[in-house]
């Protein structure tokens, strides 16, 4: 991934931004499909991705968190519907992050459920909006879809994204906050 | 309750700890009559598990007494005595279907 924020706005970045992952879900290709078609469940696993509201069949509006304190927005179309096998998508024009991305969907062999391939790219940015662009660029990395694309298959097999959150510990602040309570309790 | 926490390399202690609640629907919580130690708390004792946080609680194979159940559990009830394995499996996945949970893919 290059590190846009030490290129200089004027100078085009080096290379496009592609990442493609794949994992093995352990349900049919039509549920598989049916989640990931319906995109307003992306955010649930795409940890960059806000939200995404339907606008028509084909339109969708993306809303994406690329750093701490900035949101970028966007107009995305399906491009490409094949039921059971592919969705493919990308902004329309006038989008500030210009990006596209698609998924196929393969059964699997030996009764596995389906194989998911996922291609995710984001384009060069305008000069002028390079330091929103390189947020995204920072923020999308290929460890992170890795990640996205597991918790899509925890969500499907087990239901949710397994997590010790919330589980007791004796870490940090609010443990040294619970001691307390407890001694003036005592 | 008292729990047995990390709190660096060769430093573990018995501290009190809030007392774990369910979370999940899924969960049961019991009461620890017995905790053997693992060969492999000898790797978080030692430091080399870079994920450990200060004040982690220790402990992956004890026994003891069901004491709540989460709603979607239907196999236990409280007041059975259950051993835990040090495996925390789906239940769900290709390896959990065919009784292979220390494969678990979730």
């Amino acid at each position: 991934v290059p590190i846009l924020e030490n290129v200089l706005p004027s100078v085009p970045a080096p290379t496009d931004l592609h990442i493609k992952k794949s994992v093995t879900v352990n349900k049919p290709v039509e549920e598989v499909y049916a989640y990931w078609r319906n995109l307003e469940n992306l955010p649930r696993f795409m940890k960059h991705i806000k939200s995404v509201q339907t606008l028509d069949e084909k339109r969708s509006h993306w809303v994406a968190a690329v750093l701490r304190d900035m949101e970028v927005e966007w107009d995305a179309q399906i491009l490409v519907d094949r039921p059971n096998e592919m969705i493919a998508w990308e902004s329309l024009p006038g989008a500030k992050v210009e990006n596209r991305g698609n998924v196929k969907f393969v059964q699997a062999p030996g009764g596995r459920g389906t194989e998911v391939h996922v291609s995710l790219e984001y384009l060069p940015p305008g000069a002028a909006l390079g330091r929103v662009a390189a947020g995204v660029l920072n923020f999308v990395t290929e460890h992170q879809i890795k990640e996205d694309i597991r918790n899509f298959k925890h969500i499907l097999e087990a239901g949710e994204i397994p997590t010790t959150e919330g589980q007791p510990a004796a870490r940090g602040d609010a443990w040294y906050e619970y001691t307390k309570r407890e001694e003036h309790r005592a | 309750m008292k729990a047995l926490c990390w709190f660096g390399t060769g430093d573990v202690r018995v501290e009190q700890v809030p007392d774990p609640e369910i979370l999940n629907p899924r969960d049961i919580i019991i009461k620890v009559t017995l905790a053997a130690i693992c060969g492999s708390d000898l790797h978080l004792f030692d430091g080399y598990i870079p994920t450990m946080q200060r004040g982690d609680i220790l402990g992956h194979e004890t026994m003891g007494e069901v004491v709540a159940v989460g709603k979607e559990i239907t196999n236990l009830a409280v007041g059975d005595r259950v051993i835990i394995p040090f495996t925390i499996s789906c239940g769900r996945c290709f390896y959990c279907e065919h009784e292979l949970w220390s494969l678990c893919d979730n």
